[in-house]
């Protein structure tokens, strides 16, 4: 009898086991290296895709190098083309231009791609900014491949901004104003560790209803981009400064004028380009104790 | 023996010289020196040993006197009427009678084009006036005071004329294909010999002047072209489309003519970038330029998020 309940039990382990077997995420680490590559799914997906473009009218040798070109870019690669290709030919662009700028962000990591093929839709659909191409072109390009900072907090900057601001419910800004208010606005994405828009909307609806500041829609805006400008703790060094120097309890109890300009200054100083980022101080540390040892 | 050449017949032939108009004149010195060639014989006169002319101008004025053994005369002479008498002398030296007076002309030079010059003189009619203004100008004739222009249309009738004083002047021409001539007029009226230009004039139809085509947005926002209307006009259009970031236009369309009074670019158009021509067009008469307008068509979001 023991002997029968050993070999039952040994069956159901090798059969739970062999049942594991083809699942390798169940035995395995998963391998999130982003060194290692999909190469073949890359390929496959790209030369399906250019196969189909009859106005590009690769011969077959043309599809397959482009595939080779798009999947040696490893994973990903496919999605960050095929994105940029349909945005652009949809858009009526040049078919060999398209593909050579397709080709160009298949190489780059991919929320950068996706920088420019959202953020060219925001600024040329005529449903958000309708602006003319060869413009929106260009900032899509200035705001994805060629911009220094996180694209993807970029990114959910400007197209938040853009909805805000094209929303006809809650605002009733030109286009042309919308444009210049994101991309002001966007320049100071990088100091705001959840991006720009989140304080925006917040001090907006702060000057918009404070008692003591009666500013029209442009001047508020105008307002919130030069304090913003200086960092997170501006709009809050703004605030308490107009809160302390009108306060009657205080001895300042100044003009609302007076205050505000205060406010403007204490708000100016918020932001000290002398000083070093966090980053920046630790590398530094860093090199120097690299160098101590050598020297040691 | 007296000998009365009144009784004699002469010739008087009147020679122009070779031209000099080709030379620039350095002053009203040298001008002065163009004259007109005269050449005059006397029929012989048997016994006659040397033969004596005068010549006088109009108003009785000596202008040159000659004394030759032969009967032909040669002397240079200003343009207009002038008067010839003559007399023979015997081997002794007597003098006969003076002949009557002889009166005759002495016209200006021949205009000598430069022959190497048979260019079109060419220009387009006044889109207002329909009519050109061509400015003609030819060489200097020597002894001309004034000169006739002729214009002749192709069938060679003339239809123009006008005595000028200068070497130029302006005409206005219908459009048409037309030669002129020159006659150069001298002293007392005496006109030289008509003389044609061998550049010929050609004046080209009137252009069309530009027509307005204003550009409108619609109630929603769709771009309108409105089209003009005049009596006899008819309106023709193209439509090119070029992909953004090409240079190279291809043609889509062709309205001959535009039917309807406002155009507006069909909603079926594919994105890209669309130029749009209109001009209009008129029996006998060459079309207006074109009026150009650029539109771009742009995707919808369901357009790109679409499949290709």
């Amino acid at each position: 009898m023991k002997k029968l309940i050993s070999v039952v039990f040994l069956l159901v382990i090798c059969a739970s086991s062999s049942w594991a077997a083809p699942d390798d995420g169940q035995l395995y680490d998963k391998l999130t290296d982003p060194r290692l590559c999909d190469t073949a799914d890359e390929f496959k997906n790209t030369y399906q895709f250019l196969v189909k473009q009859d106005d590009l009218g690769f011969t077959e040798p043309q599809a397959i190098k482009a595939a080779l070109n798009v999947a040696k870019h490893c994973s990903g690669a496919y999605e960050r083309f095929s994105q940029v290709f349909r945005v652009l030919q949809k858009s009526g662009v040049d078919m060999k231009k398209t593909f050579e700028v397709a080709l160009e962000y298949s190489s780059f990591e991919t929320e950068r791609a996706k920088n420019f093929y959202v953020l060219f839709q925001k600024l040329f659909l005529e449903n958000y900014l309708d602006i003319d191409f060869g413009t929106a072109y260009r900032i899509s390009h200035e705001l994805s491949k060629d911009y220094k900072g996180d694209p993807a907090k970029l990114r959910d900057d400007f197209v938040k901004i853009v909805n805000f601001c094209t929303d006809e419910k809650q605002f009733s800004l030109s286009k042309g104003l919308c444009l210049d208010l994101a991309l002001r606005l966007t320049k100071y994405t990088e100091l705001y560790p959840n991006g720009v828009y989140d304080e925006f909307r917040k001090f907006l609806t702060y000057v918009q209803t404070d008692k003591h500041l009666g500013f029209n829609l442009k001047e508020a805006l105008n307002l919130c981009v030069r304090v913003l400008a200086k960092g997170p703790k501006a709009p809050r060094n703004f605030k308490q400064t107009i809160e302390f120097a009108l306060s009657k309890g205080e001895k300042l109890n100044l003009p609302e004028l007076q205050a505000f300009q205060l406010a403007l200054i204490i708000s100016d100083y918020s932001f000290d380009p002398t000083k070093k980022k966090p980053e920046e101080t630790a590398k530094a540390e860093d090199i120097n104790k690299k160098n101590e040892k050598k020297l040691k | 023996m007296k000998r009365n050449l009144s009784n004699f017949l002469f010739l008087i032939v009147v020679l122009a010289l070779t031209p000099s108009w080709g030379q620039p004149s350095k002053g009203s010195d040298l001008k002065k020196l163009k004259l007109s060639s005269v050449e005059l014989q006397w029929e012989d006169s048997p016994g006659a040993f040397m033969y004596e002319v005068e010549v006088y101008n109009s108003k009785n004025k000596l202008l040159k006197k000659f004394v030759s053994k032969t009967s032909l005369f040669k002397f240079k002479s200003t343009s207009g009427k002038i008067k010839i008498r003559g007399r023979v002398l015997d081997a002794y030296g007597k003098k006969g009678l003076w002949s009557d007076m002889i009166e005759t002309e002495v016209p200006p030079d021949d205009i000598s084009f430069p022959a190497d010059n048979t260019s079109v003189i060419s220009a387009k009619a006044n889109n207002k006036t329909l009519k050109a203004k061509v400015n003609l100008s030819w060489p200097e004739g020597i002894q001309a005071k004034r000169y006739l222009v002729k214009i002749y249309d192709k069938d060679g009738k003339v239809v123009q004329e006008k005595i000028v004083f200068k070497t130029s002047e302006s005409f206005e021409f219908d459009v048409g294909s037309y030669h002129y001539s020159i006659t150069p007029i001298g002293n007392d009226q005496i006109a030289g010999k008509e003389i044609k230009s061998p550049r010929p004039i050609q004046i080209e139809t009137a252009q069309l002047p530009s027509e307005r085509f204003d550009v409108l947005k619609g109630s929603h926002g769709e771009l309108q072209i409105k089209m003009p209307v005049k009596p006899g006009m008819q309106v023709f259009g193209e439509l090119e489309y070029a992909h953004h970031l090409a240079e190279d236009w291809t043609p889509v369309l062709k309205y001959s003519p535009v039917t309807e009074a406002i155009w507006s670019p069909d909603a079926k158009l594919k994105p890209g970038r669309y130029r749009v021509g209109f001009w209009v067009t008129r029996a006998g008469w060459t079309d207006s330029a074109k009026f150009k307008h650029e539109f771009v068509i742009k995707p919808t979001e369901a357009d790109i998020i679409g499949q290709p």
